[in-house]
């Protein structure tokens, strides 16, 4: 059978899921929620952010524009996208399991790592057209709400201004990222759907390894700096060095590496689990 | 004579220490509806499934079409319909598209027309285009079987098609398998607990248990009434075992259970042992009657 038609089934029956659009409707709530306080409150926020800096540097122009909203909603939102990422791509497998229709699925002519192939390219659409969604609403809806201006990053150290002329190409490098990040979730998350018969289970385990893993990652305790480099949520935040300059390109070349490497890995695990598992359910 | 349809060799399946299918042989014909009939756990399902590719065998060959499943999986799935445990289906999609859908991952894109024929076969004509969480159990038994013959397969495996089902449905049901042998020349390997559901129905059968095939053949030399296990209840048992052992039936005597004598007789001796026992003063409360396949089912079904 034609791998496309198995994807576009799989499309299909993602789509025809409500739970599908639980996050599409999160991220635009949650975006528009974030613009609507912005747009009514930003230039306090803002000021409230610069504080400590109004005494050392003279600001000048439309700081608070359309960019700075789309990079503070990324930063918001990129660390709680993959629950809705791992809502769909932790039912994949195990929802069919859950419901029997695992049973019909791999009893027809099609090998099993067709199926799960096709409902692996099924669920990475989705996490495109998630992000596309993001950056729509983030950057398109916030520089028509807000404009466009510079760039001003805040770090710890200091601060970044980013020309707005230069702007565009980091923010597209940051949704790639994204995607990688969350097609990362997702197909931890679809391993562990290989493993179950409950789709709950994938899900809160996803969400508690990538809780687990920020909180090792961001604790400044030394005993967690060896571990750090090896936590795929250490990589998955490398989209912010786009914003650095000048940009870390090997650093993020290195995360990027990782993040496929995690992919693969995953990916992997599942093809092999998934083709040899007996469907007792 | 041509080749069986179905021929497992020697089919094992072993979980750790259990074996769940011990040296399992069978031999499907084409046009043939077969009965595979043991008790919970015999063993019936693990074998459906190790058929349909959802679980692997420990050891042994299935061959199916003459092809081993092993190297031929596609080709062979090609040509099976099938039912396992429950009949599952996408809840939140009609009926119609789930037919769609499993009709193309079978190879098959079917018509509007084919759908509509096939809606009508199973009696679910009108309730296409319903969601399939509306359906009763008995309805989704029929989408089920809708579903095994929308891509004309040549065997359909219906794993417990009865679970569930109203007495009307099971009526229903077996007639439609009738229909899919006589009408459409299907070969139907039909799993069951059952006795008296494959016996109505089925042209040969297979009992297993503990994952070993126990009773093979056809029904018809299987249920005869040759071989009948008839019990006698006797008012008085000393009397009655006094005058049966000093006579020929002794030798038919098969044991005494429960106030019972059991014996093993063909049918057309049973006017002549309640004759004998009449002559002979013994008075019974009932004479009764099973035959020897049905009293063996009956234990393994119910130890």
């Amino acid at each position: 059978m034609m791998l496309l038609t198995l994807i576009r089934l799989e499309i299909y029956k993602i789509i025809t899921k409500p739970r599908s659009f639980i996050g599409f409707a999160a991220v635009t709530g949650v975006i528009f929620v974030i613009q609507f306080a912005l747009y009514i409150d930003g230039k306090t926020y803002w000021d409230f952010l610069i504080q400590s800096l109004k005494d050392t540097f003279e600001i000048q122009g439309v700081i608070f524009n359309g960019n700075l909203v789309c990079f503070i909603i990324l930063q918001m939102l990129l660390m709680q996208l993959p629950l809705m990422i791992a809502l769909v791509m932790g039912d994949l497998v195990s929802g069919e399991a859950a419901t029997g229709t695992i049973r019909l699925l791999v009893t027809k002519p099609v090998s099993r790592a067709r199926i799960l192939l096709s409902k692996y390219i099924a669920g990475c659409i989705y996490i495109v057209l998630m992000v596309a969604w993001l950056g729509l609403l983030a950057l398109g809806l916030s520089v028509l709400l807000f404009g466009h201006q510079d760039l001003v990053v805040m770090k710890n150290d200091g601060i970044t201004i980013i020309r707005d002329a230069d702007l565009l190409w980091r923010f597209f490098g940051a949704f790639i990222i994204a995607t990688l990040s969350l097609t990362l979730v997702g197909t931890f998350s679809m391993m562990l759907s290989c493993f179950t018969d409950n789709s709950i289970g994938p899900i809160i385990i996803t969400m508690a390894v990538i809780i687990l893993f920020t909180i090792v990652g961001t604790i400044d305790i030394p005993v967690f700096d060896k571990v750090k480099p090896f936590l795929f949520t250490t990589h998955m935040i490398v989209w912010r060095n786009l914003f650095d300059n000048p940009v870390p390109k090997h650093q993020i070349l290195q995360s990027v590496g990782i993040l496929l490497a995690h992919i693969a890995a995953f990916l992997g695990i599942s093809f092999y689990h998934f083709t040899r598992k007996d469907i007792q359910n | 004579m041509p080749e069986p349809i179905v021929q497992l060799k020697n089919l094992t399946k072993k979980y750790g220490t259990l074996t769940a299918v011990d040296g399992l042989n069978l031999t499907v014909e084409k046009g043939e509806i077969v009965g595979f009939l043991g008790p919970n756990g015999a063993g019936k399902s693990t074998t459906l499934r190790m058929m349909l590719t959802l679980i692997k065998p420990t050891t042994g060959e299935i061959i199916l079409f003459g092809k081993n499943i092993a190297q031929e999986r596609n080709a062979i799935l090609r040509q099976i319909g099938c039912i396992i445990e429950k009949p599952d289906f996408y809840l939140y999609m009609s009926a119609r598209k789930n037919l769609q859908i499993f009709a193309r991952m079978s190879g098959t894109d079917p018509t509007v027309a084919k759908l509509d024929e096939m809606f009508e076969l199973v009696g679910l004509k009108g309730r296409d285009k319903d969601q399939v969480r509306t359906y009763s159990h008995g309805m989704k038994q029929r989408l089920g079987i809708a579903q095994t013959l929308i891509h004309d397969p040549e065997l359909i495996i219906l794993d417990e098609p009865t679970t569930g089902l109203d007495p009307q449905g099971i009526i229903d049901l077996r007639h439609l398998i009738l229909r899919l042998k006589h009408d459409f020349n299907k070969t139907v390997i039909l799993s069951s607990h059952i006795l008296n559901e494959v016996e109505l129905i089925a042209d040969s059968m297979t009992i297993i248990n503990n994952g070993k095939a126990i009773v093979q053949g056809k029904v018809s030399d299987l249920m005869s009434h040759e071989a009948l296990i008839v019990s006698a209840e006797p008012v008085d048992m000393d009397k009655a075992t006094q005058i049966i052992n000093a006579s020929q039936w002794q030798k038919s005597l098969k044991d005494v259970a429960d106030g019972k004598m059991n014996f093993h007789i063909s049918k057309n001796q049973i006017p002549e042992l309640s004759a004998f026992l009449s002559a002979n003063g013994v008075q019974l409360y009932g004479l009764q009657y099973r035959r020897t396949l049905e009293d063996y089912f009956l234990k393994l079904t119910h130890k």
